[in-house]
């Protein structure tokens, strides 16, 4: 668990980097001719657009973890319950990260391929 | 895990009526104030009274001191300076947290609800229990900590410039409108030390003569005694002084980075 200055930094840090990549996410998407799931793969072969997504997927969880965890904090007052809840809610940040970044390799590197 | 069910005396119920009908019922004002008395073992009541505007004070302190001297005696509030400098008075009035002295009746449009300061223990009526304030404000040290000067007999001087950094915060008159209007120390006031308690922190840090700023500071650094500060900024909007709590724990958030504690 992160102290508090620790926490309050990497919070407003990854705000700030989320910022430009989702604004590119919604560019780069806007230029996508047609949603499909072709275009999609092709638009995701590209070296650029994974290794920003990548990016995007390990800063956008793990802002949402510590977002969720001074929720967490602000509302549980029974202290074992309230560590509890930020175990349980630190696996599922790892879960749904490597999921995420699993996901896109897979489909990377299975385009390149 | 958080309560999501109220105790049972925390309904409201409605209460007596006490009528004015000497007056004229154009300079009558209805003043709907919250009443409990642990004693009696009964749900807190709103009761409703018609003051005569003509007969009364500016202010909705006159008027409190109005109800308490000419109609009802067993009304229970705070007070002292009535000059907005001891900061007894304060209250929640027309939902806002504010000091009953410097609010005057003309700016409050309907009629006038008069509460506790929110989310704190009431002993009685309007007075609340500031136990854990006062001994939040305590734990900040509130005192001059500097090393015993070489020549006791030379004056501890601060120039314009340091003495101006302790502005916006040593006006502070301790009054509790901000850190009971802030939401985050409603739900976690037993450790997170509200934004009246963090601005005397800074008046002190921020102080050139004293000698403990890094020791200050590191008392700081936990998750809840200053980080549970959101920047929701319901203090400044409270303050009845026109201070800026918000800015001052920024400060202090600025000054834990560039000191790297």
């Amino acid at each position: 668990m992160l102290h508090g200055k620790k926490h309050w930094l990497y919070h407003r840090f990854s705000a700030i980097l989320l910022l430009p990549l989702i604004f590119w996410l919604i560019y780069s998407l806007c230029l996508v001719p047609d949603i499909t799931h072709e275009n999609m793969i092709l638009w995701l072969s590209n070296t650029t657009n994974y290794a920003l997504l990548f990016i995007l997927i390990v800063i956008s969880v793990n802002h949402f973890q510590l977002g969720l965890q001074v929720i967490l904090e602000d509302y549980i007052s029974n202290i074992d319950s309230r560590n509890f809840y930020i175990k349980l809610l630190n696996i599922f940040y790892y879960v749904l990260a490597i999921l995420g970044l699993i996901s896109i390799s897979i489909i990377y590197f299975g385009a390149i391929i | 895990m958080a309560e999501f069910t109220l105790p049972l005396n925390s309904i409201v119920r409605k209460g007596k009526y006490f009528k004015c009908d000497t007056a004229d019922k154009k300079d009558i004002r209805i003043f709907k104030i919250y009443r409990y008395n642990p004693d009696d073992k009964q749900n807190p009541t709103v009761d409703t009274y018609e003051i005569d505007t003509k007969n009364c004070g500016p202010m909705i302190l006159d008027a409190l001191l109005k109800i308490k001297n000419e109609i009802d005696t067993t009304i229970t509030f705070r007070r002292s300076c009535r000059e907005g400098i001891c900061g007894s008075c304060s209250m929640n009035i027309d939902g806002r947290n504010t000091l009953a002295c410097t609010k005057s009746i003309d700016e409050i449009k309907g009629d006038i609800k008069i509460y506790p300061l929110p989310h704190m223990p009431v002993i009685k009526d309007l007075v609340t229990d500031l136990t854990n304030f006062y001994k939040q404000y305590e734990s900040v040290q509130p005192w001059l900590q500097a090393e015993e000067p070489e020549d006791l007999s030379k004056e501890r001087l601060q120039s314009k410039e340091e003495l101006a950094e302790l502005d916006g915060s040593d006006e502070c008159i301790l009054c509790a409108c901000c850190s009971t209007s802030c939401p985050s120390y409603w739900w976690n006031s037993d450790k997170y030390l509200g934004p009246a308690t963090l601005m005397q922190a800074y008046r002190w840090i921020a102080d050139s003569r004293d000698d403990h700023q890094k020791e200050r500071l590191e008392k700081l650094q936990d998750t809840f005694k200053l980080y549970k500060c959101h920047t929701i900024m319901n203090c400044t909007n409270a303050c009845p002084k026109g201070l800026n709590p918000a800015k001052q724990i920024a400060k202090i958030k600025s000054l834990m980075v560039s000191n790297k504690i």
